[in-house]
């Protein structure tokens, strides 16, 4: 698996950087202002990649999850770990950019609305996550009781996807959905474009981030840092 | 490691290159100025004003159908006239930019457009988040290539033919 | 990965130091305490972002005077500039009900008669709203000015409906 990532790594990066490219081109020069919002819609082609880029990035760390219970291998661990790592950044990310976004169009930073709270239920458990497995220092068990977290919260997923369908917020419903897409086309192509792009750098991250867990835990096992036989 | 500092080298060069572009461009198309500096400095083309509409100051002129209101931004006053297009974004108590030329005879701007303030300030720190991004990346692929590099000269492991040239 | 020891299946439980014990117990309250925060205080209460016009009206006196959000559409023609002050009056619907509210402060530059609108304030006994805050709710459609002066609708949820939830 790390050989598959090292050999193909490098064309989601690329691939990935160019998407972003000709999406920040589109979503900043080539797109036309909003007929509501004005131009501070653009701040939307970067906030939607980086919401939905986290929630798949928590989607991919609950299928880590339950395929290591399943199948024990340490490197789908690895994955796991560095799936959340990158999800951490992506999830504040996504609060961040909303946070700005949400001054000029709702004239609030931060309001206690089910999207933002539930989102924000996302980050901690990600944190948690993160902070039970740099606190437990048997792999095989910090490993196992991580991916038992990671399940648990995914129950948040399918919350903070429907909560602006389920209940009153602030935060708009979504635009894509079964009613249809509500993005005019001409503002949809710099979204599309970010999203691909954010999807692509994802999986880039993750791939050098699997990496470098992996290989620090070589390194440590073949110095004999790790008690017991190492498990590689 | 070389190849590796030229192209994250070449990234930033590239994004420095954008960002220069980019404040050029807009500060000679998309700047707006304020009634100040249009007061002062008269010049021919339409340019983008900005300033908030006076409270009680709006209203229309029923023979020509203009709508008339002043425009304040820091105790300078601009009155302002505008006949296009529904006026869709017009209210008082708001702040708009305005494109139009200063009358200098009737002592008014004419604006032939009305936009929503542009919070450019917003946009930019919007994107700005992805530098942080960018750096996490930068530091965990330089983080792998080191960690390549150790477990190659440490010798503590023999790797099999061909895993990690 | 191509050994996989048994080992991994059977491991070797390791004390944990005392500081990353310590640690590892007060980050697990902190990261509990604010999950339970988040999930039963602020958010049990607020399950219900806003109340709706037709649900203020019904409210029992016990509701006066408290603060309570208050959200649905501004009636077109209904705002009204106090001039010289920043005070503002209008009306807000849900298609039902609609009730008066008084407002003093910056109102929001997406504002707007006719779109959404979440009001902070209480509502006294004289069945009048008074607020210092107002939240502009936006819909989910975006498209530029020109496809929506050719009357362009896309298929968004109704602003009214999204209120009724």
């Amino acid at each position: 698996m790390i050989r598959w990532i090292r050999k193909y790594e490098g064309w989601f990066g690329a691939s990935g950087a160019i998407c972003i490219a000709i999406g920040l081109y589109f979503g900043l020069v080539a797109s036309p202002p909003d007929s509501y919002q004005g131009e501070v819609v653009r701040i939307m082609y970067v906030h939607v990649p980086f919401a939905s880029t986290s929630m798949t990035a928590y989607g991919v760390l609950t299928v880590a999850s339950l395929w290591y219970l399943w199948k024990r291998d340490p490197i789908i661990d690895n994955l796991a770990h560095a799936t959340a790592g990158i999800g951490v950044f992506f999830t504040s990310g996504a609060l961040f950019t909303g946070s700005i976004w949400g001054k000029p169009t709702w004239n609030t930073w931060w309001t206690w609305d089910a999207r933002l709270v539930s989102f924000t239920i996302l980050l901690l458990i990600l944190i948690g996550y993160l902070m039970l497995r740099t606190f437990i220092e048997d792999k095989e068990r910090e490993a196992r009781y991580a991916a038992i977290l990671a399940i648990v919260g995914a129950v948040d997923l399918p919350i903070v996807h429907f909560s602006v369908e389920w209940w009153r917020t602030l935060h708009q419903p979504l635009s894509i959905s079964q009613r249809g897409v509500a993005i005019a086309g001409v503002m949809l192509y710099p979204l599309i474009f970010m999203s691909v792009g954010f999807y692509l750098l994802f999986t880039y991250m993750v791939g050098v981030r699997t990496q470098m867990l992996y290989l620090q835990q070589l390194l440590e096992a073949k110095k004999g840092r790790l008690l017991g036989e190492v498990h590689l | 490691m070389k190849g590796f500092y030229i192209r994250w080298g070449g990234l930033i060069f590239v994004g420095l290159w954008i960002v220069a572009v980019g404040t050029q461009r807009y500060n000679r198309d998309v700047r707006p100025l304020t009634p100040e500096q249009v007061l002062k400095d008269h010049s021919d083309g339409p340019v983008r004003m900005l300033g908030m509409v006076e409270a009680g100051s709006l209203r229309k002129d029923p023979a020509t159908s203009q709508m008339l209101f002043s425009l304040m931004e820091n105790g300078q006053r601009i009155p302002v006239v505008y006949q296009g297009n529904d006026p869709d974004n017009l209210r008082e108590i708001k702040t708009l930019v305005v494109v139009g030329v200063w009358d200098d005879a009737a002592k008014r701007f004419v604006a032939q457009d009305i936009h929503l303030i542009p919070n450019y300030g917003f946009i930019i720190a919007a994107y700005l988040v992805m530098i942080p991004l960018a750096l996490f990346l930068f530091m965990m692929e330089r983080r792998v290539r080191l960690l390549y590099n150790e477990i190659k000269q440490s010798k503590l492991y023999e790797p099999e033919v061909g895993e990690f040239e | 990965m191509k050994s996989s020891s048994p080992s991994c299946t059977n491991p070797r439980s390791v004390n944990l130091s005392k500081g990353k014990k310590y640690g590892l117990i007060v980050s697990l309250i902190v990261i509990a305490g604010g999950l339970i925060y988040l999930g039963l205080g602020q958010f049990g209460q607020n399950l219900v972002y806003f109340f709706t016009p037709s649900e203020v009206v019904s409210f029992s006196p016990a509701y006066y005077g408290k603060k309570i959000r208050v959200g649905g559409m501004v009636v077109k023609g209904s705002v009204q500039v106090v001039p010289n002050t920043l005070k503002l009056n209008f009306t807000l619907t849900d298609g039902a009900a609609t009730i008066p509210v008084e407002f003093e402060g910056i109102p929001p530059d997406l504002f707007k008669e006719g779109k959404g609108a979440v009001v902070e304030g209480y509502w006294d006994s004289q069945k009048q709203f008074h607020s210092n805050l107002i939240m502009a709710k936006h819909s989910e459609d975006y498209m530029p000015i020109e496809m929506k002066r050719a009357g362009v609708q896309l298929p968004k949820k109704d602003l009214l409906k999204t209120l009724q939830q």
